[in-house]
């Protein structure tokens, strides 16, 4: 293939004007691009993590094949930072919401637990002196007295019929006055 | 020395723009790695202090970089010749076909071209960069970059003509 391109290269060959860099170095020089010009910034004084940054982004699309400004990657940084800025607030926000409710799921489960345990442990359940099947309920003092009150007061008036404090005097089990 | 934000800008534009050409011609005329980086260093540390002075970036450095190689080999030998050491189309031109190689010369420096057209050429026509990693150094696509170099040698080739060399086979 004889182009003008390639007759060029033959003629800037011959009169030794080329000076070839192998592919490896090609590499190696922009992958030292970014880290010497970094290290000259440091050295001039003008070295900031934000210039470090708008650098980056602005060499990375340039990598891709965007033609930005550096004016165009500030851009780009600021919108990132406003950005990263208001997803934190919100997010953090959110984050702190979720782990309360989660404590406060957990407290709520330990209370359960806890009181079934106190009366379910093995100390607290004592053996039964009879079998269930055997124990026949049995009323106790109060409940006869009480029992028998209503039966007398029914007996002493039967005609009247029965007040609510009456009533309510019958039917409680505790010797306290009602009010 | 106070620079404005907007001088930071443009110095980090040329610098990424030339520090490839820069290095790559260091790396030639220096062995090791280390040092050729050294002295690129150096040479845009002083561009850098004298950027706003600065009226053809491209030219200006190349005179760095022989004077700072030049120190460098001062300190290592004092009997080296720079001209020597520079026998390239972009710093200097010696011994042997002076004339045809001013022609060129004057053909690459004369063409009517673009900052960004006379890194290309350089870039591919003196140091043998791939069209592909000098489309990331300028951020543009490989076929962007082709265009633009076939249309610079074309340029160059017409100016050949109009100084008489009607075919390059001539001067092969």
């Amino acid at each position: 293939m004889n182009t003008p391109i390639d007759q060029f290269h033959s003629l800037l060959d011959k009169y030794r004007m080329i000076h070839p860099v192998s592919p490896e170095t090609q590499e190696n020089i922009l992958k030292y691009r970014n880290s010497d010009y970094k290290k000259l910034m440091k050295k001039v004084g003008k070295y900031s993590a934000l210039l470090w940054l708008v650098v980056l982004i602005y060499t990375f699309l340039k990598k891709i094949g965007i033609q930005a400004t550096l004016l165009q990657s500030k851009i780009i940084v600021g919108v990132a930072a406003a950005a990263i800025s208001a997803g934190s607030v919100t997010g953090t926000y959110q984050g702190v919401k979720y782990v309360r409710k989660i404590i406060h799921r957990q407290e709520s489960k330990e209370e359960k637990p806890e009181k079934i345990e106190k009366t379910l442990t093995p100390e607290t359940i004592q053996p039964l002196s009879e079998p269930i099947n055997t124990v026949q309920p049995q009323k106790t003092d109060l409940i006869k007295q009480s029992s028998n009150k209503a039966v007398e007061k029914k007996e002493l008036s039967p005609g009247k019929k029965e007040t609510k404090k009456q009533k309510h005097d019958a039917d409680t089990l505790s010797d306290v006055p009602s009010l | 020395m106070k620079r404005q934000k907007g001088n930071v800008d443009e110095f980090t534009r040329a610098y990424m723009e030339y520090y490839p050409l820069i290095l790559s011609a260091t790396l030639t005329k220096v062995s090791n790695s280390d040092d050729a980086r050294d002295i690129c260093q150096e040479v845009f540390a002083i561009f850098y202090d004298k950027f706003d002075t600065i009226e053809n970036k491209r030219a200006w450095l190349y005179g760095a970089l022989k004077n700072v190689v030049y120190r460098y080999y001062n300190k290592k030998d004092t009997s080296v010749d720079i001209d020597e050491v520079f026998d390239d189309i972009g710093l200097s031109f010696t011994n042997g076909f002076r004339d045809t190689r001013i022609l060129i010369r004057e053909a690459m420096d004369n063409n009517d071209v673009t900052e960004e057209e006379r890194v290309i050429l350089d870039l591919i026509a003196t140091r043998s960069f791939s069209y592909e990693n000098v489309a990331r150094i300028l951020g543009l696509t490989r076929r962007q970059v082709e265009y633009k170099y076939s249309q610079v040698v074309k340029g160059i080739l017409d100016y050949l003509k109009k100084k008489g060399i009607k075919d390059i086979a001539e001067l092969l």
